[in-house]
């Protein structure tokens, strides 16, 4: 029962982690959660080139990270739910499926920035999303293995 | 100690020095700090022979501490640039900022936070260094780069002790 509350946490964790790079496509103009835009995109700009071509734009606003991190972020989310809410069950755990998506997401950014002249967003957001999905399941089963949630429940 | 503070140093400000680079981040992106953690963590096995395995606590801690160090460094260089160039992406951005936040009416809040900006982007321009900038800019560093560092290192932690320390 404790593992399944560390893992919503992790969950809620990244959903607002989501939602703050998100947001400005949703926020209505007189928010004032406007404001701090520019400080939002300071924060995101460390871990993100930030580059508006390679970037979603939804309602006239560009998400603050780019469409291989927004893949990266949602799939670790749903990876964390499905794991959180097992549907199914330790079915994407194997270390075969981590390399095999390492892979394809090192072939899409070679691809992506040295062969095509046009960026595709769409296979860089996918490469990403199934890249960190079983990523995320991967570490989680292995960190099971390990009994780290076990450890981790006595200090909760 | 000293087994972990070796790599995590020499990892921290390979990653900082990368993402200073022009255009290496944006192959790198989020995924950078990480694999610098996971080298780090790399070079701590070389070090100790593969002795045992990794465990969580130790995965964490040397990833924490190559994430502050390669946001100690990239703050470094970051700081360092603006004062030679008396210029940042903060300067170059400003006018567009402006106008952003002046055309959503926001009242008090949004004329707050322009005069935060512009103030950042005189200091810049004048002094070369801006203490607010530099609050920002290492407090934003040490928080990000200590997590994504923590993820590094429990994503390595999972890869080797998989592959050099499970019995097939």
């Amino acid at each position: 029962m404790k593992t399944k509350l560390i893992l919503a946490i992790i969950l809620i964790f990244i959903a607002s982690w989501i939602a703050g790079f998100s947001m400005y496509s949703f926020l209505p103009q007189n928010n004032p959660l406007q404001a701090f835009y520019p400080f939002l995109k300071m924060n995101y700009a460390r871990v993100c080139h930030q580059t508006l071509d390679k970037s979603f734009e939804m309602n006239g606003s560009y998400f603050l990270v780019c469409s291989r991190c927004t893949g990266i972020y949602l799939g670790a989310f749903v990876g964390v739910l499905l794991l959180t809410f097992p549907i199914i069950k330790n079915l994407y755990s194997s270390y075969k499926y981590f390399f095999a998506f390492s892979l394809v997401l090192l072939i899409d950014v070679l691809v992506n920035n040295f062969i095509f002249t046009d960026y595709n967003k769409t296979t860089a957001f996918f490469s990403g999303y199934l890249f960190s999905f079983f990523t995320v399941n991967f570490v989680i089963l292995e960190l099971k293995r390990n009994h780290f949630f076990q450890s981790m429940q006595k200090h909760i | 100690m000293k087994n972990k503070l070796s790599p995590a140093i020499v990892c921290g400000f390979g990653a900082a020095v990368l993402g200073t680079i022009p255009g290496v981040k944006s192959f790198g992106c989020c995924l950078l700090l990480p694999a610098a953690t996971m080298l780090s963590l790399y070079l701590y096995l070389r070090i100790t022979f593969f002795h045992e395995s990794v465990t969580a606590k130790t995965a964490m801690f040397i990833g924490l501490i190559t994430g502050l160090f390669s946001a100690f460094f990239s703050g470094f260089f970051d700081l360092l640039i603006t004062y030679i160039f008396h210029t940042n992406d903060i300067v170059f951005s400003l006018p567009q900022v402006e106008l952003l936040i002046s055309s959503y009416n926001l009242g008090d809040i949004g004329k707050e936070t322009i005069a935060i900006l512009r103030n950042m982007s005189n200091e810049i321009t004048t002094n070369g260094f801006s203490l607010t900038y530099t609050f920002f800019l290492l407090f934003n560093n040490i928080i990000i780069d200590s997590l994504f560092g923590v993820i590094g290192g429990l994503i390595g932690m999972s890869i080797f002790n998989k592959k050099y320390f499970t019995k097939l």
